[in-house]
Parts: C-alpha cells; sequence; structure tokens
C-alpha cells in the first residue's frame, strides 16, 4: 500500500512533501512518547500520533518512517514543518481520532 | 451574600513528586458524588483539580488547592510559588507545552492542560506574576 | 420495538450501515448506536490476559480511546470509554477513574508496576495485558466494531 492510497482513502490533509506520497507503507505505529517510538517502530511505518513539536521529524528520519500522521486535528507548529521539508518527511493531518485512523489503516492492509 | 458552605479544605501539592499525582482529585470527586452531585459535575471537577496539581507538580516549587464547595457552585483555587508564566495566552493554547522529556515520557506535557482546565469550568481566571507564582481561579455552576 | 432488516443480538438490533459512512463501517444497535463487545470478548481478540477487575468480564465495552498523554485521554476520552496506552504508571489508572473509564488495556507486552494494580483494584477498574503494539490492538478491536471517542468534553 502506498502512502498516496491512505491519504485518498482517509482523506488526509497534506502538510507537507506531497512529492513524496508514492513510498510504500509496511504497517503503522501509534505513540505520543518519543522514546517508544524510538525503540519499537519500524522503517516504512505511518507513525499516527497527537504530537506536533519538531522531534517528531527527527524521530521520523530515523527511523525512517513513509510519514507521520497527525490525529483529532492537531497541527504541525511551524518548526515541525520546517524540518519535515528539509528531511523529506511527509506530513499528514487529519480530524479523526487515532483509534479510528489506525483502525481504518489496519482494515486497507489486512485486506 | 454569601452561600453556606458544605465543604471547604486546603491541599498542599508539592512540586516535583509526581507519585500521588490525582489523588487530591479523586478524593474530592468522590466526595462530591457522596454530595449527590451528577456525573458530569464529578468529572469536570475531578478534570480541573487534576490538571491544576499537574501543573503545580510540573512546573512549581509548591501549592496548595484550596476546594470549596456549596449547594450551587464548586469553587477550585490552585496557587503555587514557582515561575509564573510569562505569556497566558500562548500558554493556553492547545498543543504549547514546557514540559521536558521526563514529564513527557510519565505521559504528560500535550499541553492540553489549562485548555481542559478552562472547558471544564464555568468560569476560569489565570494570575500569574514571573517569578513568583501562578494562581488558577476555577468555578463550576451546578445549574 | 423498531424492526429494521437485520440480525439480532441479545437485546440490541445489529444495523449493518456498511457503505453508508466510509468511516463508520460497523455494526450496531439501530436504536441505541452501540456495538456489543464484552470485556471477556475483547480479551479473546486481543489474546489478552486480566491482571484486576476479573468480576467485570461481561460488562460492555463500545468507545476505545488510544493514547500515551493524559491530558488528550482527559480532554477526549468519553465516560465508560476503554483506554489503550503504552503507559503503566499509577497515574493512568488514577486518570482512568477520575474520567470513569471502564478499562484500561496496556499494550505491547508491557508489565505495570505492582503499584499500579494495586490501584486499579483499589479502585476497581480492570486491567488487560495485550502483547499487542497500539497499532494491531486499535485495529482488531476497530475491525470487531469498536468505535473512538469522537466528541470533546463539556461539547455535550
Ligand atoms: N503553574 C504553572 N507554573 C508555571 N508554568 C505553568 C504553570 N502551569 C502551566 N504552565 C506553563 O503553561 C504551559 C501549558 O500548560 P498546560 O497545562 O496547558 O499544558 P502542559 O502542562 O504543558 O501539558 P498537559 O497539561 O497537557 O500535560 C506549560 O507547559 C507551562 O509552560
Ligand atoms: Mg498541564
Amino acid at each position: 500500500m502506498t502512502l498516496i492510497s491512505l491519504v485518498k482513502t482517509l482523506n488526509l490533509t497534506v502538510r507537507c512533501c506531497k512529492e513524496k506520497l508514492d513510498c510504500n507503507v509496511t504497517g503503522g505505529y501509534i505513540g505520543d512518547l518519543l522514546s517508544d517510538v524510538i525503540a519499537n517502530s519500524d522503517k516504512g511505518n505511518v507513525w499516527i500520533t497527537r504530537q506536533s513539536h519538531q522531534n517528531i521529524v527527527a524521530v521520523a528520519e530515523l527511523k525512517e518512517h513513509a510519514g507521520i500522521i497527525l490525529v483529532r486535528g492537531r497541527e504541525p507548529e511551524e518548526e515541525t514543518l520546517e524540518k519535515a521539508v528539509k528531511a523529506g518527511i511527509p506530513i499528514l493531518s487529519t480530524a479523526l481520532p487515532g483509534f479510528e485512523v489506525a483502525g481504518r489503516i489496519y482494515e486497507l492492509i489486512k485486506r | 451574600m454569601v452561600p453556606t458552605l458544605k465543604y471547604k479544605n486546603t491541599f498542599p501539592v508539592e512540586g516535583g513528586n509526581f507519585d500521588n499525582a490525582g489523588v487530591i482529585s479523586l478524593q474530592i470527586k468522590n466526595i462530591i458524588r457522596d454530595m449527590g452531585f451528577p456525573d458530569d459535575i464529578q468529572r469536570r471537577a475531578a478534570i480541573a483539580i487534576y490538571e491544576s496539581e499537574l501543573n503545580i507538580i510540573s512546573y512549581a516549587r509548591a501549592g496548595n488547592i484550596n476546594v470549596r464547595i456549596a449547594p450551587h457552585l464548586i469553587c477550585i483555587d490552585a496557587a503555587d510559588e514557582g515561575p509564573g508564566i510569562e505569556d497566558i495566552d500562548r500558554a493556553m493554547k492547545d498543543g504549547y507545552s514546557t514540559a521536558n522529556d521526563r514529564i513527557r515520557e510519565m505521559g504528560f506535557g500535550a499541553g492540553m492542560g489549562l485548555s481542559n482546565i478552562k472547558k471544564c469550568s464555568d468560569k476560569f481566571e489565570i494570575i500569574s506574576e514571573t517569578n513568583k507564582g501562578t494562581h488558577l481561579k476555577i468555578l463550576i455552576d451546578i445549574n | 420495538m423498531i424492526v429494521v432488516n437485520t440480525l439480532k443480538i441479545t437485546n440490541h438490533q445489529t444495523l449493518a450501515i456498511s457503505g453508508f459512512n466510509p468511516f463508520y463501517r460497523i455494526k450496531s444497535c439501530s436504536i441505541c448506536g452501540k456495538t456489543e463487545v464484552k470485556l471477556s470478548k475483547l480479551i479473546d481478540i486481543l489474546d489478552a490476559t486480566i491482571m484486576s477487575g476479573e468480576e467485570h468480564l461481561d460488562m460492555d465495552v463500545n468507545t476505545a480511546f488510544s493514547a500515551d498523554l493524559m491530558s488528550d485521554v482527559l480532554a477526549f476520552a468519553k465516560p465508560k470509554s476503554i483506554l489503550l496506552t503504552g503507559l503503566t504508571n499509577p497515574q493512568v489508572v488514577r486518570t482512568a477513574s477520575i474520567l470513569d473509564a471502564s478499562a484500561i488495556v496496556i499494550v505491547r507486552g508491557k508489565i505495570p508496576p505492582a503499584e499500579t494494580v494495586e490501584l486499579a483494584k483499589e479502585l476497581n477498574i480492570p486491567i488487560v495485558l495485550t502483547k499487542y503494539i497500539l497499532f494491531e490492538t486499535s485495529g482488531r478491536l476497530f475491525m470487531n466494531g469498536m468505535v473512538g471517542c469522537v466528541e470533546k468534553i463539556g461539547d455535550s
């Protein structure tokens, strides 16, 4: 499954790196604690979180995530967007809660 | 006219000590429940106290939470000695937080606390002086 | 009683709203809007174990909230929802109790410290442990009809 197909199916708002959406998504990871995400997420995961401060970009870059989805209406801070553009990490956002976003992506992957 | 109080108590809160975070809030929640107030009021008061308690623990040296309950009103004052809040508008914004990594790893520091308090109260006021402290005044109407 | 062309489970009615709203492809009761998932079923779905609150196995759990940030939970979780989290400290139990959450599911195979379990027993809140990550946990429950909490507190 590609990130672009996720964006379309879940109707996510693309906040940056539009040109990087054709990458493959290997799975999802929900977490708001950076140390947990660093320790346990995998390469190619799409990271679902409520954290919007700039440190999330470094984590996603380190773990080679496909992208970050900010949930429940959380908007990225300006510094976060700047860093994400530099690092080439797509940031997406949605009003849906994390549980639903994870559920819907899980369903897509399982199908 | 001063309404007759059904309950009044002051709880000290120690800065930096997360072990008992939430204890005051749960204690008050039980008291409010036993007084027969509706679930929604119990929850709103408990959330407002919990977030106030956590901010004192997270950011201040020490503080006190004073709770007064009248038949139609719950009044919560959370006052601390600490750094104060420099820019209150910014602190009120969802997502703004200066919480350090230790606090974040415990699951706090979403930057939602003050706005949660506001949502739970019918009247909410923040009085703060830099390098002195912060005083939150919270009113919950029972009708 | 309102009869829709549905399958009946217990005293609720199932209504498949597939295709109606892409976000809520779930089976739910046409009268009260709720799905029927018992805590015992949730434990099956998650290959989980229960550490406190065994007497609540028969309880209905319908809405779920996935988060690691307590004030997010305080802001958005509905009373009676279950809290899915990677946190294990006693504050999680106090947060759940303050919100009237019905159970806590601790993910990723983490074992909570004794004080957390003690407190959960004292406050009568079930703690369930699963080895799955929060994503898998949410996904499995979502596919079994559980829903997220949508509104904010004070939005009533
Ligand atoms: N009592 C206080 N003394 C000094 N600064 C405070 C105090 N309360 C809040 N602040 C400042 O305001 C910011 C926002 O507070 P708020 O409670 O809304 O969020 P938070 O404590 O950062 O995270 P959360 O409450 O969601 O866990 C804090 O990060 C801190 O900088
Ligand atoms: Mg706070």
